[in-house]
């Protein structure tokens, strides 16, 4: 009997060695050992604290990729949403049916801003698309939250907007609480503001109503936010407002935007030349 | 063993386990550099160290790593192995370079003999590591590949540790 202790005690060791594996490969075989399966792994409260944590710097490293699926996303959502609003806009009568080309004719395409020009007095902005994936000049842009502008030059993978905040830029611009339609133009002053013309004195305004892409703009859907009424002028000698907006989108920090293309924009126009003759 | 040297040989199994759970997990180079950092932990534990404790350490610290990936024994296996297998390689090389090792830290022992000592050490964890997990020898090439790669970058990540260290 002594002589087994003092075999075991000299190969103590060994004897935990084997044993030690012997737990390993029957944890390892698994279904044995409840609690292995019960400890274990990655369920265990503190370990999955611990990995939470990790996985949180993670998440900030990714959140790069996670904005490019975001704004892919909202293209497709937005291309939907313009297709079904144009296939049964609210506020047409009821016998009312679009052809369906009609109501799909804009499409989406995600781009991203590359670089931004906001302090001089026409303003452009570079996106990383061109005519590779489908841009041409004339193409209106809008962003996340409101519009943008108007594609000016393409090359094959870059192109150069015209941002609102140009000159010569101008809009069809409709207040939807007082159902009224004017111009948008930029005054030069402020990258923020611009100024809506030609729209009623005998309507009502007041500050802070929306104002909106109208439906007579080719390039643009109907209802994309151009901004707010921070201000109204009624000077006497005129019929018409001069209203501030400030505008909702902020062009210092512009990330991805959406180049709108209307696939019946060219027969639009055919249409216009051919009746002008 | 002081309670000093107790637990400055503590904080290395702690900030080497915490890289791993935390970064080295992520560090996979090419789908075939596997890093095992915490094996360097295991191993550098002095070698006067009661045999039974060492493997009991190994054995803790190899299932800390299998509850984080899921692989209940995996890396408590090979962890066990290379803890069981360390002292005979450590007397061996004793006899042969006629001097007893103390400390096995990289200042101690120097680059050469440290690189020796413990590389056939971390070949073998990684092999055993890695021959378990794809528990045939279907895909032996490609094992064969992830070991090799495994065990250099353990070792250099090993080193690298070590290089921190002011002992």
């Amino acid at each position: 009997m002594s002589q087994l202790f003092e075999f075991i005690s000299r190969h103590r060791s060994f004897i935990l060695f084997v044993f030690l594996e012997v737990l390993c490969f029957r944890m390892l075989i698994g279904s044995n050992s409840s609690w292995g399966v019960r400890y274990f792994n990655t369920a265990n409260w503190y370990v999955g604290t611990i990995l939470g944590f990790s996985n949180s710097f993670r998440e900030y490293l990714g959140l790069r990729e996670v904005n490019r699926q975001l704004a892919a996303e909202n293209a497709r959502l937005n291309e939907e949403l313009t297709r079904l609003l144009q296939s049964d806009p609210p506020k047409a009568p009821a016998g009312y049916r679009p052809d369906s080309t009609f109501a799909s004719r804009y499409q989406f395409t995600l781009a991203k801003v590359i670089d931004s020009e906001t302090k001089m007095a026409n303003n452009f902005l570079t996106i990383d698309k061109g005519t590779a994936d489908g841009i041409v000049p004339g193409m209106g842009v809008i962003s996340a939250t409101g519009i943008v502008g108007k594609v000016q030059y393409c090359s094959a993978h870059m192109s150069v907007v015209t941002s609102i905040l140009h000159s010569r830029f101008m809009v069809s611009t409709e207040l939807p609480a007082s159902d009224e339609i004017g111009t948008v133009v930029w005054t030069g002053e402020d990258i923020g503001e611009v100024k809506l013309l030609d729209i009623s004195r005998f309507k009502n305004v007041s500050v802070g109503d929306t104002a909106v892409t109208s439906r007579y703009s080719q390039v643009f859907p109907p209802g994309i936010m151009i901004g707010t009424v921070s201000n109204i002028e009624s000077p006497e000698s005129e019929t018409t407002y001069v209203i501030d907006l400030k505008l909702s989108t902020d062009f210092r920090n512009l990330g991805y935007v959406y180049v709108i293309r209307n696939y019946l924009l060219e027969d639009m126009e055919k249409l216009k030349e051919n009746s002008e003759k | 063993m002081s309670l000093r040297v107790a637990l400055f040989y503590a904080f290395g199994i702690f900030i080497c386990l915490t890289l791993q759970v935390l970064l080295l997990r992520n560090l996979v180079l090419f789908n075939y550099a596997f890093c095992f950092l915490y094996v360097g932990a295991i191993l550098t534990l002095p070698p006067n160290l009661d045999r039974s404790l060492y493997l009991l350490l190994a054995f803790v610290v190899g299932l800390i790593l299998d509850t984080f990936s899921n692989t209940p024994g995996l890396h408590a296996a090979a962890s066990v192995l290379v803890a069981y297998l360390r002292d005979f390689w450590i007397r061996r090389y004793e006899r042969k370079a006629g001097e007893e090792l103390v400390f096995l830290t990289l200042r101690r022992i120097g680059l050469f003999p440290f690189i020796n000592l413990f590389f056939p050490l971390i070949f073998v964890h990684s092999a055993a590591l890695f021959l378990i997990e794809a528990n045939s020898l279907n895909l032996i090439l490609h094992t064969g590949i992830k070991i090799l790669a495994s065990s250099l970058y353990t070792m250099l990540a090993v080193l690298l540790w070590q290089s921190f260290l002011k002992y």
